[in-house]
């Protein structure tokens, strides 16, 4: 986010202390991609996500006074949006999870931004185990370091480091194979 | 074929959510207030620092009395049983030594009883 961006929030978050609701569409709408995005990345479900967002939003309203800024927010917001997608995934799914090696390897080759390509890696991320699936998606779609990854995540960096490194090489290796060895 | 890297930053971009999700968000906020969770529920009348302080103060003075009490009533119970040892223990020496006294006697009449039989005229003397 740019210094403005962060001033407009800064300044939002200052008229949410007063009681201004508006202001609270503001951020609601600033950040709303960001949050419904990690869910719906995680989850893969349009109506769950929004369901996630609406809570989130709804939770941050009553934390306002515990934000001190706009850094402060986009990070209270990730963190909640993890541990409550993370939650929702663990309390629907009480068996465990699918292993990536239990998935069936895609058939046909494919070529680059080929829809059947996106398909494929999606259905691979969303069979990574739980944290890794989300340590995933904070990097790619947040672009987050590995140490801001950890915080949001409440988890060592070591090992935010070895479950990226492990999901990225098993996603390789299946996307590899399952295109006849054309390496990705 | 594009790397794995950009394959995933283009899956994995940020999508906003349906239209009207703001709209959605404010009027669950307008139309009744967040409902808590039961430990939400629990800690709200904890957020006044005061309040909170004064209750752990509370439950620590409680504990450290039942404390006190507590200890004070096992010195009771031990010196109560120590005093009863001591009397237990009197008691049996005393009785000890009535006995020891009772069997010199019996001795002693056994001794002098013998000692006439074996003599008949020192008891007619």
């Amino acid at each position: 986010m740019n210094r403005v961006a962060e001033q407009i929030v800064d300044a939002a978050l200052a008229r949410c202390a007063e009681g201004d609701r508006s202001a609270f569409a503001e951020i609601v709408r600033e950040h709303q991609a960001m949050v419904y995005s990690l869910a719906l990345h995680f989850l893969k479900s349009p109506t769950t996500a929004e369901d996630i967002a609406q809570d989130v939003f709804l939770e941050l309203y009553r934390s306002l006074s515990s934000i001190k800024s706009g850094a402060h927010l986009r990070f209270w917001l990730r963190k909640v949006t993890c541990h409550r997608s993370i939650d929702r995934v663990r309390r629907s799914r009480p068996d465990g999870t699918l292993s990536l090696e239990d998935v069936p390897e895609p058939a046909e080759a494919a070529r680059a931004r080929d829809p059947l390509l996106e398909e494929k890696l999606w259905k691979l991320v969303a069979t990574l185990p739980d944290k890794s699936r989300m340590a995933i998606i904070l990097r790619y779609q947040e672009e987050m370091k590995l140490q801001e990854i950890a915080e949001v995540m409440e988890i060592p960096i070591n090992t935010v480091k070895s479950s990226i490194d492990r999901a990225l090489e098993l996603l390789r290796a299946k996307l590899t194979r399952s295109m006849g060895g054309v390496r990705v | 074929m594009k790397p794995l890297d950009d394959e995933l930053r283009g899956l994995l971009r940020r999508k906003e959510p349906p239209a009207g999700f703001t709209e959605r968000v404010m009027s669950r906020l307008e139309t009744k207030p967040p409902r808590l969770a039961p430990v939400q529920r629990r800690s709200a009348s904890f957020r006044w620092p005061v309040l909170r302080w004064a209750v752990a103060t509370a439950v620590v003075c409680v504990a450290v009395i039942a404390g006190i009490v507590q200890y004070q009533h096992q010195q009771q119970m031990r010196a109560q049983a120590e005093r009863a040892s001591r009397q237990a223990i009197l008691a049996l020496r005393i009785t000890n030594a009535q006995l020891d006294a009772a069997l010199e006697r019996a001795q002693h009449f056994t001794a002098r009883a013998l000692e006439v039989r074996g003599n008949p005229k020192q008891e007619m003397e």
